[in-house]
């Protein structure tokens, strides 16, 4: 019967969808968690390969790829194709390329793994899928926008459908607690901490995203009018903002590695001087990063994580679809893949990756309730309550601003 | 004419569309990002970026510097191998050292030599008392000194093959006498009369070599200083960076980065004439240099042993990025690991078949392609010189790959060729093959005809007279450039990344993709993987040459 539903048209299909939904929610849980008929209607006439391009650093998150991949395999016949990327514009120029080269369908890319910074920069040349697609997946109805709004705003841009949530990211920031006793939980603190262990503190640099993160989180801590951070920076005077950054910056430096005159090349970099003692703090936006350096015994045991007290940079990052896709229904398939409680629970656990998930937990059904909080915890990773203080990230156009005056103070090998 | 034909276009003509492909956005018109106005004003802006200007210098300086060091270094060891033989035993160190990959090298060394590294673990805590690793500013340091060593421990073996190959072309034998009969020493011999010749024939190497040195991206990544970095590495993030106006300047900076590379060519040719002018001058006035066989001595110690230093930097290196595929825990000042243990294998053993496989495919048809070519271009060159189209096949090599490539890659998916393994496989072609000329070459034309007159005189045909007498007798440098070429391939990550649409996992597409992350394990597993192909294939190489020695025994050295 629901067969004969979906044989209708696209826009139908929409408005049809949300009919199922409300049935389901009903009758719910008659219905199989799976709606295979989202699938078999998508599955009919399309390809069954897809390319998913996603950072491939970490061999953790390589390896539940791999697990996704054969899942999807088992499910859904679809053969998922994992296209490790260094740095994630690496895609995006490749898309951007097809586009200036007019190739419009079969295009590389199926499936993207996507930040903030690199969603507005495709939204804005046109790169993504022209209709909004991801609110109407069927495992979207486990997520909840009202209480959770920074899963369909990205960085504050509106997502309007065009990519599916998958993680959630956390600034966290890892000790060596054998050293440190208490780690400091503010900015002014850890100023304090730097001046008494010379040598002892770096963050990437920037444009690294983990380095602009922390400034970020400095200025959060630091800034004067908190509210102007939220609005475009081009409303107020971005100089005068800032200045207590540099200047919490200028008098610092001179105590960190290397004094200030090098940066780390990215939050793996950092990771390792970490491991090798050359550093005690070091930072990750994966709040089970150090959890999991732990347990690859690249980190010592010692190695704790902690926040600071006003509360630390979170976002979500997301899956999306490219406008020029060969298989979009396959990579549909997969997104919601992506977004189900089956694949959401297997990527929480820190044995596998330790990403949270984006799911309501209490929009869950009873069993998978249950799974969420039997969840394996670690010494190294601050529990679910201590993560929930949080700040929201600043309006993109101050990450611009906050690299380029970085840039102009700290990287032009002047003076110090 | 067709030699001409094909040069045009495979190489030439989409090379060409490269660099048009970043001097269009670099003067402002990029239809897609609304900007179809050719102006000055994007290169302005990018010359205003802070530090430009001593990204510049520094760019300048460790490519200058280090071809400097390798080249002297080089010519030195050459002058020495005239009275010892140094090159038979440099020749089991050189190959494999060209053949282990510019990433590899780099891993291993920041390990090897940063205040955490091997070496200092091995010194501590019983001879310097540190606990914890010393705030010491180097690896990355400052000046781009640890680039430096990285550059020299690849390029210098590189050079030593060519400039091994050279003399044994300009028949040094011959002048050796006439020059000590004329009361000349080794040294003031080798500059008034042999090194002109030398210097001519290695020219096109040095420059090549210069020339990567300016755009090298993945070994400054990990060496290079960032406050500011090298402008390669600035290119690099800009293209990287999600911001419209980042790809102008990449643009602009590509363009910058094209006339440093001219500039630094320039300047090269240019010392090289003035050295070679003081020089004639000199013997035209009769001075000559004396150096006691006392100084002389002294000094070749010293060159040796730096020269010796580089080659076991670069095989510790190589140690040192590999061992970590068996490390367990390894902490600071431990100086063996202290706990061994293969945990990282399992979790990537099977990622890493496809890798393999697409690896060798690529890397052995794009070599054997190659080297099919090369010969035929050099049996072709003894009748037609055709040196500006020789030159031309050079482009590769001698242009910033992170400029023409994304010009190139435009290209190629307009006309929809994108992402198919023949694509890619041309693309490792453009840069194995003229490796691959460049050291076929000198071999080739020092060839004695008199071989071949022979033949012709058993009533041989051409093709008969290439297979049955050259080829086999020249069998030992067609597999040491096969080799080459096979090592190149393997380790070309840009090219791969931009003809493959990424689709194409190789060994140095993984190894980037993992030194990029926390885990030195698996880096290691990596790199050790990235290098055992080459190598595997040069000891293939050198058995099959053995076996083939053993009914040919006149031709063993």
């Amino acid at each position: 019967m629901i067969n004969v539903f979906y044989k209708k048209s696209k826009r139908s299909f929409a408005k049809s969808f949300l009919f199922i939904f409300f049935l389901k929610s009903l009758i719910y849980p008659v219905f199989a968690l799976e709606n295979s008929s989202f699938e078999q209607k998508i599955m009919r006439e399309s390809s069954r390969d897809v390319s998913f391009n996603a950072w491939g650093g970490s061999p953790a998150t390589n390896k539940y790829i791999q697990w996704v991949a054969g899942r999807v395999k088992e499910k859904y016949g679809i053969t998922l194709r994992h296209v490790k990327l260094t740095n994630t514009s690496q895609a995006v120029a490749r898309i951007l390329a097809e586009k200036i080269a007019g190739k419009t369908e079969k295009g590389s890319v199926d499936l993207l793994w996507i930040n903030g910074e690199n969603f507005s920069r495709m939204k804005g040349t046109g790169l993504l899928q022209t209709n909004g697609w991801a609110n109407e997946l069927p495992a979207f109805r486990f997520v909840n926008p009202e209480k959770m709004p920074d899963t369909v705003f990205d960085f504050g841009i509106p997502t309007d459908g065009l990519e599916s949530p998958w993680g959630r990211a956390q600034f966290v920031f890892g000790y060596n607690s054998k050293k440190i006793k208490a780690p400091p939980r503010s900015a002014s603190e850890l100023a304090a901490w730097i001046r008494m262990n010379p040598g002892k503190f770096t963050y990437p640099q920037p444009p690294d995203f983990i380095g602009t993160s922390f400034l970020k989180q400095l200025l959060i801590q630091l800034v004067d009018d908190r509210d102007a951070l939220y609005q475009s920076s081009s409303n107020s005077d971005a100089t005068h903002l800032l200045k207590p950054l540099w200047e919490w910056l200028y008098e610092t430096h001179p105590f960190m590695w290397r004094n200030g005159t090098i940066f780390p090349s990215g939050s793996s970099h950092l990771l390792r001087l970490l491991g090798d003692g050359e550093i005690d703090i070091a930072m990750s936006f994966n709040p089970s990063e150090f959890a999991h350096a732990v347990e690859q015994e690249i980190l010592s045991k010692e190695v704790k994580s902690f926040i600071f007290d006003e509360g630390s940079l979170a976002n979500v990052h997301f899956v999306t679809i490219p406008f020029n896709s060969t298989s979009p229904d396959a990579a549909k398939i997969v997104a919601n893949f992506l977004l189900s409680p089956e694949a959401q629970i297997r990527k929480a656990n820190i044995k596998f990756w330790g990403d949270p998930t984006v799911l309501d937990i209490n929009k869950l059904p009873e069993e998978f309730k249950m799974n969420f909080r039997q969840l394996p915890v670690h010494q190294s990773m601050l529990s679910p309550e201590e993560l929930q203080n949080i700040v929201p990230e600043p309006h993109p156009s101050w990450v611009e601003v906050i690299e380029e005056e970085w840039q102009k103070n700290f990287a032009t090998g002047g003076k110090k | 004419m067709v030699k001409n034909f094909i040069a045009i276009t495979f190489v030439i003509l989409p090379v060409m569309a490269g660099l048009l492909g970043i001097f269009f956005p670099a003067f402002g018109w990029f239809p897609i990002y609304g900007k179809s106005q050719f102006t000055i004003e994007l290169i302005l802006q990018f010359s205003q970026k802070p530090g430009i200007l001593r990204s510049v210098f520094l760019s300048i300086f460790i490519a200058v510097f280090s071809t400097f060091i390798s080249y002297w270094l080089c010519i030195f060891s050459l002058i020495f191998s005239q009275k010892i033989n140094i090159h038979s035993s440099l020749k089991n160190i050189i190959v494999p050292l060209i053949s282990i990959p510019h990433i590899t090298v780099a891993i291993g060394i920041l390990f090897l030599i940063q205040p955490s590294g091997w070496i200092s673990r091995m010194i501590s805590p019983w001879f310097t008392g540190w606990h914890n690793p010393p705030n010491l500013h180097i690896a990355p340091d400052l000046y781009g000194i640890s680039l430096i060593m990285g550059l020299v421990v690849k390029e210098l073996p590189f050079l030593l093959l060519i400039g091994f190959a050279v003399i044994t072309q300009v028949n040094l034998k011959n002048y050796r006498q006439q020059i000590s009969s004329l009361g000349y020493g080794l040294i003031s011999g080798w500059f008034h009369v042999i090194h002109p010749m030398v210097a001519q024939r290695m020219r096109l190497s040095v420059l090549i070599v210069l020339c990567f040195a300016v755009s090298v991206v993945d070994m400054a990544l990990i060496l290079a200083p960032s406050t500011p970095a090298p402008l390669a590495v600035k290119i690099f993030n800009w293209y990287q960076s999600p911001y419209i106006e980042s790809q102008f300047l990449a643009a602009s900076g590509a363009v910058c980065l094209l006339f440093i590379t001219i500039f630094c060519c320039a300047l090269w040719v240019f010392c090289g004439k003035v050295f070679g002018f003081i020089f004639r001058i000199l013997s035209y006035m009769g001075c000559r240099l004396i150096i006691s066989s006392f100084v002389s001595k002294i000094f070749f110690a010293v060159i040796i042993c730096i020269v010796m230093l580089f080659l076991t930097l670069g095989i510790f290196s190589t140690i040192s990025a590999g061992v970590w595929a068996f490390v367990a825990v390894w902490q600071y000042p431990d100086f063996l690991p202290r706990k061994w243990g293969l945990s990282s294998w399992e979790l990537n053993f099977e990622v890493y078949i496809q890798p393999v496989i697409n690896t060798l495919i690529i890397g052995i048809i794009s070599s054997i392609l190659a080297l099919i070519s090369a010969v035929i271009w050099l049996e072709h060159e003894s009748r037609l010189k055709t040196k500006y189209i020789e030159l031309a096949m050079y482009l590769p090599l001698l242009l910033p790959q992170t400029g023409f490539l994304l010009g190139m890659q435009v290209l190629l998916i307009s006309l929809k060729l994108d992402g198919l393994y023949v694509t890619l496989i041309w693309a490792h072609y453009l840069f194995v093959f003229p490796y691959i000329l460049l050291s076929l070459s000198p071999t080739w034309r020092r060839w004695d005809v008199r071989y071949e007159m022979l033949g012709a005189s058993f009533g041989f045909g051409k093709l008969k007279r290439l297979f049955r007498i050259k080829i086999p007798l020249l069998l030992l440098p067609i597999l040491t450039s096969f080799t080459i070429g096979f090592s190149v391939s393997s380790a070309l990550y840009l090219p791969t990344i931009f003809a493959g649409n990424g689709s194409f996992v190789t060994l140095t597409t993984e190894a980037v993709a993992l030194a990029t992350g926390g885990s030195r394990q698996a880096a290691g597993i990596a790199a050790l993987l990235q290098m055992s192909l080459p190598l595997s294939i040069f000891i293939l190489a050198g058995l099959y040459m053995k076996a083939k020695a053993k009914n040919f025994s006149y031709f063993k050295n």
